[in-house]
């Protein structure tokens, strides 16, 4: 399952922050429309199910 | 008499002539013939031959192709660099898979970065900046900002 998280998490889901400073930086040219980006490993879907990846069969 | 006398200059001058351009040319010869071979130069200072071959060296082309080297994968975690984040280069993409890939205090900088499936990039509780031109978490992949107490 894909996730984010800042801190930590107890048995009951109380979350305590970091302390240190994370940041994340994205960089890069805006590729405009049509822009390619960056593509996955695991497959052309980044491993999802056909039935999710494209909203026309759902 | 006089005509023979004349003759006789005439043709010492054109000898004399010939004699010079003669020379001249063998000595030019020879100056060229030295200077290739990088002979007969006593000084330290770098032979006309290298220096010919560094003028001719492509990296001082303008027309030059510049190339831009194809992007490095880096593994994490890797069975011989271990389980802890390298600090990367804009050259170099990362791929996260089998295992926990654990990212402590510093400045990192990868051009992708593919969290796949079995990955967990774990970011440590530490001042951390990380640069990314895109970061793709894929499906069952896992980008944690948390670590575990």
């Amino acid at each position: 399952m894909e996730t984010m998280r800042a801190g930590t998490v107890d048995n009951k889901g109380k979350i305590t922050p970091i302390a240190g400073l994370l940041e994340i930086r994205l960089y890069g040219s805006n590729q405009g429309p049509g822009g390619a980006g960056a593509s996955c490993k695991t497959d052309v879907m980044c491993g999802v199910s056909p039935g999710i990846w494209d909203p026309t069969t759902r | 008499m006089v005509w023979v006398s004349t003759r006789w200059l005439k043709l010492r001058q054109r000898g004399t002539a010939q004699f010079v351009s003669i020379s001249i040319v063998f000595s030019i010869g020879f100056i060229c013939t030295v200077s290739s071979n990088g002979a007969a130069l006593s000084s330290n200072r770098a032979s006309i031959p290298e220096r010919l071959a560094f003028a001719g060296d492509t990296s001082f082309s303008a027309k030059r192709i510049r190339t831009i080297p194809d992007a490095t994968d880096t593994e994490c975690p890797d069975p011989k660099a271990g389980n802890t984040l390298g600090p990367g280069t804009a050259d170099s993409d990362l791929v996260v898979a089998g295992g926990t890939c654990m990212v402590n205090s510093g400045t990192y900088m990868y051009r992708n970065i593919n969290i796949i499936k079995g990955g967990t990039l774990q970011f440590s509780d530490a001042a951390i900046t990380l640069y990314a031109a895109n970061i793709i978490i894929e499906n069952h992949g896992n980008d944690a900002c948390w670590h575990r107490r």
